[in-house]
């Protein structure tokens, strides 16, 4: 059944090529799609924080056609989960909430025509430009975000050929490109104290059907700004059986916005530290040494907090944090990044 | 040892060896009293607990809801609702009821299915790993179409696994689901007739696509009020606003009057029990007065003697009582499908799955029961207490001498109990019909009653007339020396016959009330109704384009239609019916009370908001002729006027009638829910209703004709009054085993005598009349005093309690017969309680226990 719903969604197939602003839309033509956006805060203070937003889409089924209007408007054709997680990295505390959202009644949407997705009053909405002004709301009890988002690069084109391949079959890419540096401004409220804040963010915009293959387990994804100016991507596909899936791949992104596209021979990972989770008891790692070429120096990578685990939301736990980067040599601070770690607990199914 | 232990061994303990059956017989007593009270509150609380567990069902966090009548509302007012401040989340919820079955197998089954939106609803967990093949929480099978979450009892008892397909009626619609997950037993707040499916589908099978029945609201527990407050200023027309702790408060207030009643029954068991714990008490008072004097003489103090024998009666209490509880849990499994069955019949549909253990019911009746039997003892303990140091009483001593002087007192005083029951009996009903005057009534009329009994047996003892023979002159004697014991054995029978009496009587009554109300209102040859509509809860299962096609069937002379809705009310929700009120006039269908001009209140009906009320209705609402009720409808808030009462006895809480056409003007709909068709002179009813069955497909009804249907509804009167049945049979039980404690003891304590009668010539075949004399007195003035006290609690049970909890004008039935059938088998019951004492004075060895004296 799921591959005869599946048969209906487009996969990301090269050559692609992207167009701006059409592509910051949604495309329901994809069974899967994400807008992430992770960032680091600064209040006037000095009181330190990393966000997590993402909006998703999941397509269930292509929307008919011919759509009664004598049917229950609760009949879902996309789901809109959400995750907002705060992190505190003065006070080294992390919280995180989930909404769920489907499109009766407007309650979760993401528009095809313009930069506008909700899930629950949670939104990310933006200007009809290469690089639009985004804002980005989210609550949760005495939380909220509220940011206005000024991307300072254009957007940054990941993978080859318009796709960032995730194995071997015919479906496993996505189309996905990064807004790397992103200054941000704004107001964070905190256990109900409210603080301006401005900082940098990453968002990532990826879309795709069925693009993992049945033998990974996850995937370890790094977002590293670095204070030259310049950022790095990159993920690393695991596989069941330990190994690391070849497709894997990352960016270098210029200080003038030009991509290098990096394959798997072309970075290294070395993970130094672990943790083990009090709410799953699953062990991630919790520290890399990063080696990229193209980077003179090899990269200290330390989470600011160690528990940004996000436990369950959306049956699927993983872990989102915060990092600083350093010299692996000298110590010295050469930026900040976030790191996201799934299928720690359980295999991921997409 | 401390003085009161070693006391209690002395007077206690060894008696008690030494009197084993009598022992038995009155633990017997005291735990069939407690066994049926605890096994009628576990099952009045776990029916009230099932209610409330549905009311909960999906409402972990919920503490506000917007509850909607029949028809739901506007599913747009979600939208304000969610984006109040302090509302964490809003879930809708589209719920209706399913009838298992289709094609030939139909089982009947209902199942409530909730439709709810799984991204916002917090389901019970085990709801969320209801899935066997799934490790996390399938969203996507949960929100496929027509995908369903059904119990382990459901897919055990239809055969299903995941990815079956669950067939079944939404009202007359056939409805075929897919099963996609099955919820593991024990899921807390899930009861197994629940299932769940998405709330799309809900819409689409229950016919309710745009309209809500509920919205479940978890908000900021600090802010509820304001919460409450603001959602009230968005809740729709139909809705009502209330906190799900309001909700169940009023389901258990709804269910009040009922629940009394039944506990009121079962706590008659347990005072029967108590007479019996006296009368034990009181025989080994006067069996060891030599003994008791003598440990006075030896410096024991009336106080000391006193807690020996309230002790003795505190020991039949603890140990009954913890048989009794014993007992009563496994009594509770029955009590419940008959409390279930009745409420379900009476008021809306509810399935608890097992009893509901509670630690409050069982502590309460443990300590009602120790309580009971502690102050049964009093009287004797107190008698005991007076005993003089050293003082040999005889048998038939000082002690029931001095009863004399009690006996013109409990005369007077049990008089003044009778008046005071008189005059309680006309006070109103307190609160929501709880007719607290009506009970106490019955407890003054049964307590008066009982203080009587002393006088009567003297009276009747003393009677020279009834000294026939020498075996009557020996058992009146006897007696008559035993006054006191003999009126506790007399009115323990008598209350047990007088609750059999009254029972019958209310039962017999309102069952030929039924039936006079059936044969009135039930004048259609054939009724047509959705599979289950008579628990399921429907909305207009019938499109007026079904009644049209009925209508034009050949044999059919006329049709009338039945619609019936929830609607809220003073806070509550009352029943409004719809129907063609010309054609009720016509055949005469509704018993108004009073002088009604039936044409000219049809006419006005149709044309305005005239109403009729059921006396039900008009006791509930406290609304009566000339008053006017507001209800919210869809055309805006409309003012009903009361032109008519009427007597009704299908629902619990009574129903309010309009005409149909002023339903169809402000409901704007025109489907029915139940349609009662007349055929023409000649046609053959068996065809009839196969052409029916034609012309409505595809979609489905229940058929019934006339005598099928009157036969349905006293198959419901029967069964609910079940219950009422087994609970005097064992008041009966446990008076009986009183008789036979009684006549036991008094054979004992005549062994002398008895001894001396045979050496001086009494036969064996005498000394046994001699006992079934003394059973046959006990059993007369027992069924005679027992059928006058039964009548004057029938009355107060008919036209108090009854009309005070349920306003229901039930009317008095009582063939003279019944009377005489009652009195002969109360005699006979006594007779039989004498066999086994009888026999055992028949065996009363002479010279053994001649010499032993």
């Amino acid at each position: 059944m799921l591959s005869k719903v599946l048969a209906a969604f487009l996969i990301a197939l090269s050559p692609y090529t992207y167009h701006f602003p059409r592509d910051h839309f949604a495309h329901d033509g994809y069974r899967t799609e994400w807008w992430y956006f992770t960032g680091h805060l600064r209040a006037p203070d000095g009181h330190r924080f990393g966000y997590e937003l993402t909006f998703f889409r999941i397509g269930l089924e292509p929307k008919p056609s011919h759509w009664g209007k004598s049917q229950s408007k609760w009949y879902a054709y996309q789901l809109y989960p959400a995750h907002f997680a705060i992190t505190d990295v003065s006070d080294g505390n992390f919280r995180y909430a989930e909404t769920l959202a489907r499109d009766a009644l407007g309650q979760g949407a993401a528009s095809q025509s313009a930069l506008r997705v909700v899930a629950n009053g949670w939104s990310l909405t933006g200007t009809s430009a290469v690089r639009p002004v985004m804002r980005l709301h989210a609550f949760n009890g005495g939380d909220a975000l509220d940011l206005t988002l000024r991307p300072s690069k254009p957007p940054a084109i990941n993978g080859q050929g318009g796709i960032s391949r995730k194995g071997t079959c015919a479906s496993c890419a996505s189309h996905y490109y990064s807004f790397t540096r992103i200054a941000t401004k704004g107001t964070l409220e905190y256990g109900g104290v409210r603080y301006a804040v401005d900082g940098v963010s990453w968002m990532d915009h990826e879309y795709g059907s069925d693009e993992l293959q049945a033998n990974q387990s996850g995937w370890d994804w790094f977002s590293l700004q670095l204070n030259d100016g310049r950022e790095v991507m990159l993920y690393r596909l695991r596989e069941k059986n330990g190994k690391v899936t070849p497709q894997s791949s990352g960016t270098l992104v210029e200080r003038n916005g030009a991509t290098t596209y990096l394959p798997l021979s072309a970075f290294s990972v070395r993970s130094t530290a672990t943790w083990v989770s009090p709410h799953t008891h699953a062990t991630y790692p919790a520290g890399w040494i990063v080696r990229v070429r193209g980077v003179a120096r090899p990269l200290r990578i330390t989470p600011d907090v160690a528990d940004q685990e996000l436990a369950n939301p959306g049956g699927t736990t993983y872990w989102e944090g915060a990092v600083t980067i350093s010299d692996a040599a000298t110590g010295r601070k050469l930026g900040a990044g976030y790191v996201e770690l799934t299928g720690y607990v359980a295999p991921v199914q997409l | 040892m401390s003085a009161f232990a070693l006391l209690l061994r002395a007077l206690v303990k060894q008696h008690a060896r030494r009197h084993a059956l009598r022992s038995i017989v009155t633990l017997a007593a005291v735990a069939l009293g407690v066994a049926s009270a605890y096994a009628i509150d576990l099952a009045n609380s776990t029916a009230i607990a099932s209610f409330s567990s549905s009311v909960n069902v999906i409402a972990n966090r919920v503490n506000v809801q917007v509850l909607g009548t029949g028809e739901g509302f506007d599913e747009r007012a979600l939208l304000p609702i969610q984006s109040i401040p302090g509302v964490d989340s809003a879930s809708p919820v589209v719920s209706g009821d399913i009838v298992l079955g289709g094609g030939s197998s139909f089982s009947g089954e209902i199942v409530r299915v909730l439709g709810v939106d799984i991204t916002r609803a917090t389901l019970p967990p085990g709801v969320r790993t209801a899935q066997s093949d799934a490790r996390t929480f399938d969203l996507h099978a949960f929100i496929d179409r027509n995908g369903v979450f059904i119990s382990r009892r459901i897919a055990r008892a239809y055969h299903l696994r995941i990815g079956s397909v669950l067939h079944g009626f939404a009202g007359a619609r056939p409805v075929a689901l897919r099963v996609a997950g099955i919820i593991p037993p024990n899921t807390v707040g899930v009861d197994s007739s629940v299932a769940f499916t998405d709330i799309a589908t809900a819409q689409t099978i229950f016919h309710s696509v745009g309209r809500l029945d509920r919205i479940d609201i978890a908000a900021d527990p600090a802010r509820v009020k304001d919460v409450v407050a603001a959602v009230e200023r968005f809740a729709p027309a139909g809705s009502r606003v209330l906190t799900p702790k309001t909700r169940v408060s009023e389901i258990s207030r709804m269910l009040a009057s009922f629940t009394m009643n039944l506990t009121a029954l079962a706590y008659v068991a347990l005072l029967v029990g108590m007479y019996l714990i006296y009368n034990a008490v009181a025989i080994s008072v006067v069996q060891r007065s030599s003994e008791i004097g003598t440990l006075r003489a030896l410096g024991a103090t009336r106080a000391a003697i006193f807690r020996t024998f309230v002790a003795e009666g505190a020991l039949y209490g603890v140990t009954g009582s913890l048989l009794g509880l014993l007992l009563g849990a496994a009594l509770a499994r029955f009590s419940l499908g008959a409390v279930e069955a009745t409420v379900s019949a009476l008021y809306v549909g509810t399935h608890a799955d097992a009893v509901k253990w509670s630690l409050g019911a069982t502590l309460q009746s443990f300590a009602l029961g120790t309580a009971l039997a502690m102050a049964a003892a009093v009287g004797p303990a107190l008698g005991a207490a007076a005993t003089a140091p050293a003082r040999i009483m005889r048998n038939s001593g000082a002690a029931e001498r001095r009863i004399r002087g009690f006996t013109a007192v409990a005369a007077l005083a049990g008089v003044a109990l009778l008046v005071l029951a008189f005059f309680a009996a006309r006070l109103p009903a307190v609160g929501e019909g709880i007719p607290l005057f009506g009970y106490a009534a019955g407890v003054l009329a049964i307590a008066g009653a009982s203080l009587e009994t002393p006088l009567c047996v003297s009276l009747l003892t003393r009677s020279g007339r009834f000294a026939n023979g020498a075996a009557a002159v020996l058992a009146s004697a006897f007696l008559r020396a035993s006054t006191r014991r003999i009126a506790v054995a007399v009115a323990s029978l008598m209350v047990a016959v007088a609750m059999m009496i009254a029972i019958a009587v209310l039962v017999g009554s309102f069952r030929a009330t039924i039936v006079a109300w059936t044969n009135d209102t039930l004048s259609a040859d054939l009724y047509i109704s959705a599979p289950g509509a008579a628990d399921a809860s429907l909305r207009g299962a019938f499109p007026p384009g079904t009644v049209r096609r009925i209508g034009e069937l050949p044999g059919v002379a006329a049709v009338d239609t039945f619609r019936g809705l929830d609607v809220p009310l003073e806070g509550r929700f009352a029943q409004l019916g719809a129907t063609n009120f010309s054609s009720v006039v016509h055949r005469n269908k509704l018993r108004f009370l009073g002088n009604v001009d039936v044409r000219a209140l049809a006419r006005e009906m149709r044309a305005s908001n005239d109403a009729v009320v059921s006396v039900p209705f008009s006791t509930h609402f406290h609304l009566g002729v000339g008053d006017a009720l507001a209800i919210r409808t869809p055309s805006g808030i409309q003012r009903f006027h009361i032109v008519a009462l009427y007597n009704d006895y299908s629902t619990g809480g009574g129903t309010f009638f309009i005409d149909e056409a002023t339903f169809a003007r402000l409901y704007h709909d025109r489907n029915v829910d139940s349609i009662a068709v007349y055929l023409r002179p000649g046609a053959s009813p068996a065809r009839v209703r196969t052409e029916i069955v034609r012309a409505i497909a595809p979609l489905r009804a229940d058929i019934n004709s006339n005598d099928e249907l009157r036969a349905y509804a006293l198959s419901v009167f029967d069964h609910t009054f079940a219950i009422t049945n087994a609970l005097y049979v064992i008041s009966m039980v446990i008076a009986v085993l009183g008789v036979v404690s009684t006549l036991f003891a008094l054979v004992l304590e005549r062994r002398i005598d008895f001894a001396l009668l045979r050496y001086v010539g009494l036969t064996r075949a005498g000394v046994r009349k001699v006992v079934f004399l003394q059973a046959l007195l006990v059993g007369v003035l027992a069924g005679a005093l027992g059928i006058a006290l039964g009548i004057a609690l029938a009355a107060d049970l008919i036209y108090v309690i009854n009309r005070q909890s349920f306003g229901w004008l039930i009317e008095w039935h009582s063939p003279g017969r019944f009377y005489a059938e009652a009195f002969v088998m109360v005699v006979a019951a006594a007779l039989l309680a004498a066999v086994y004492p009888a026999n055992v004075a028949a065996r009363i060895r002479t010279s053994e226990v001649l010499r032993v004296e």
